[in-house]
């Protein structure tokens, strides 16, 4: 088991760590988070190995931990995320930041929904168990999270430069 | 409106910027057993040590806004009512409500902060409270239940008590370097730096003493909440420039142990307080102080105002007002729709540039919409 484990975690922190940091999480507390997740998971790892998809269990762990990590603060928030100064302009790494800056805009709702769809890959049923409601209210939320993000001017500007 | 498909694709590109180094050793324990599980090339605990730093983003962000909905920061919370305990322990703590003439109490809560630390009172900071009143202290203890993997902050605490009369002089060098933002270098002796009368003023001592008295007044819906600062910590290398200042040539590319102590707020983003520790051994010898102060960038940033609740005309009239763009959006209901705006993004307190948009949802009842024994939400 301890190989297994061990096998998963080499594969799978980066990933984890970007999906914490696109959850919210600012990027210095980024691996401390994943790694209190992974210890969780680590205790439950028979559980864990059987279940239909081992990262849509591990996924749920991590926002169980976000959300108690913000629950720990003096506010309930977590420090705002400082974003690196932007690179080029029309450069991948531009457009990421200008996404990262408008996750940053939407409530927590709809930007864990869209980076749980869309970045972790977990399927309607499966960001309903992460995030504890129903399948229903996933599909109405991915709607509206997908809204708010396509208003984002600057979101707006970049979907319209890539589309014929 | 993006696809799923091009969903994806931004979100992999914001992936991208992320710096994730593969390399790093990663320990994790499960607990309650004591089994040490450890893994990738380390074979002992390694101390946390991140490579990135995030320089603060200067394009999108405003000064502490001047909306009634939030205060600049105050010294302290209203007269009269219960105080911030934040930079205090449990000694200290029960020192300074007992000499506001509070009874207190204390109450040992399982938490990550370093252990002995105050975390919050109860009542909560900004409720009035008569003289005499009893003033619950909480006070961080471990926990087997708690996964706490943050390292423990004591050596940031110790400075910052240090700074508020707290606590002793930490461990200095012979010689100690002090900066404020881009001044000259001084250098002081070790001795002369464990006496804080030593430190001139403006100094990290008397920066870190103000930004800890800070308080920040919230109102939203008839609500008032208080928020008090948070200490952060940093490790690794500074930026080349933090908030507009230049990481100084006598520090080279030293890692260093950086204190932030700010009043955090979602949607709010500055420039707080910003202290780094350089040590030689377990001993400071440099201390580089970024003061506290307003975003440069765009000066005329709105703060999205609170609209939940109002109709959706009265929103959109508030939205417009603060020259910022409303759009709507619709959500399907399985219960009778709620009338007015059930949420806005951003949500209060947000900083955005004039004409940027602001969403309000309200709810609709779609008989077509497929709620198979699916609880409303």
């Amino acid at each position: 088991m301890d190989g297994d484990f061990s096998a998963y975690v080499a594969a799978r922190r980066p990933r984890l760590v970007r999906t914490a940091v696109l959850l919210g999480c600012p990027e210095s507390d980024a691996e401390d988070l994943v790694q209190t997740a992974l210890a969780r998971c680590l205790r439950a790892w028979k559980r864990v190995a059987k279940a239909d998809n081992r990262d849509a269990y591990v996924n749920k762990v991590l926002v169980n931990v976000l959300h108690d990590t913000r629950a720990r603060r003096w506010n309930g928030e977590l420090p705002t995320e400082r974003l690196p100064e932007s690179p080029s302009a029309g450069t991948d790494l531009a457009d990421g930041l200008v996404v990262r800056r408008a996750l940053a805009a939407l409530t927590h709702e709809h930007r864990e929904v869209l980076v749980l769809r869309y970045f972790a890959d977990l399927s309607e049923k499966q960001t309903a168990d992460a995030l504890g409601v129903p399948p229903g209210t996933v599909k109405s939320r991915t709607a509206r999270a997908l809204a708010a993000l396509s208003a984002h001017d600057d979101i707006a500007e970049l979907a319209g430069e890539r589309r014929p | 409106m993006l696809s799923e498909n091009e969903a994806r694709d931004l979100l992999r590109k914001a992936g991208e910027t992320i710096e994730v180094d593969p390399t790093r050793p990663v320990h994790v324990e499960a607990k309650p057993r004591s089994t040490w599980l450890v893994l990738g090339a380390a074979a002992s605990v390694a101390a946390i040590s991140l490579a990135s730093w995030a320089v603060l983003a200067q394009s999108d962000s405003g000064t502490h806004p001047s909306d009634p909905s939030v205060s600049a920061p105050t010294n302290g919370a209203p007269e009269g009512t219960v105080p911030s305990v934040f930079g205090y322990d449990r000694e200290t703590g029960t020192a300074f409500l007992q000499s506001l003439g509070y009874q207190v109490k204390i109450e040992p809560k399982p938490d990550c902060s370093a252990p002995g630390r105050a975390i919050g009172t109860v009542p909560s900071t900004g409720t009035p409270v008569e003289p005499g009143s009893t003033v619950t202290l909480l006070v961080a203890s471990t926990s087997e239940v708690l996964d706490c993997a943050f390292a423990p902050q004591l050596d940031a605490w110790a400075f910052v008590d240090f700074a508020n009369g707290h606590g002793p002089a930490p461990a200095f060098a012979s010689s100690v370097t002090l900066v404020m933002d881009d001044s000259a270098p001084v250098t002081i002796s070790g001795a002369e730096a464990a006496e804080p009368a030593n430190w001139g003023t403006p100094s990290a001592l008397t920066e870190l003493h103000e930004a800890t008295q800070y308080v920040v007044q919230h109102s939203e819906d008839g609500k008032t909440q208080y928020f008090i600062p948070a200490l952060g910590t940093r490790h690794g290398t500074p930026p080349d420039e933090y908030c507009g200042v230049e990481r100084p040539a006598v520090v080279g590319k030293r890692g260093a142990l950086t204190l932030v102590v700010d009043v955090v707020m979602e949607g709010v983003i500055n420039c707080p307080t910003t202290v780094a520790l350089y040590f030689t051994g377990d001993r400071i010898d440099t201390v580089v102080t970024y003061t506290e102060k307003p975003v440069a960038g765009v000066i005329d940033a709105i703060q999205v105002p609170a609209v939940t609740g109002l109709s959706l005309e009265d929103a959109r009239d508030v939205v417009t007002a603060a020259g910022l763009t409303a759009t709507e959006e619709h959500e399907q209901t399985c219960s009778p729709p709620d009338p007015g705006v059930v949420e806005q993004a951003p949500k209060t307190g947000f900083l955005l540039a004039p004409g940027q948009t602001v969403t309000l949802v309200t709810e609709v009842r779609n008989p077509d919409f497929d709620c198979p024994g699916v609880a409303p939400h």
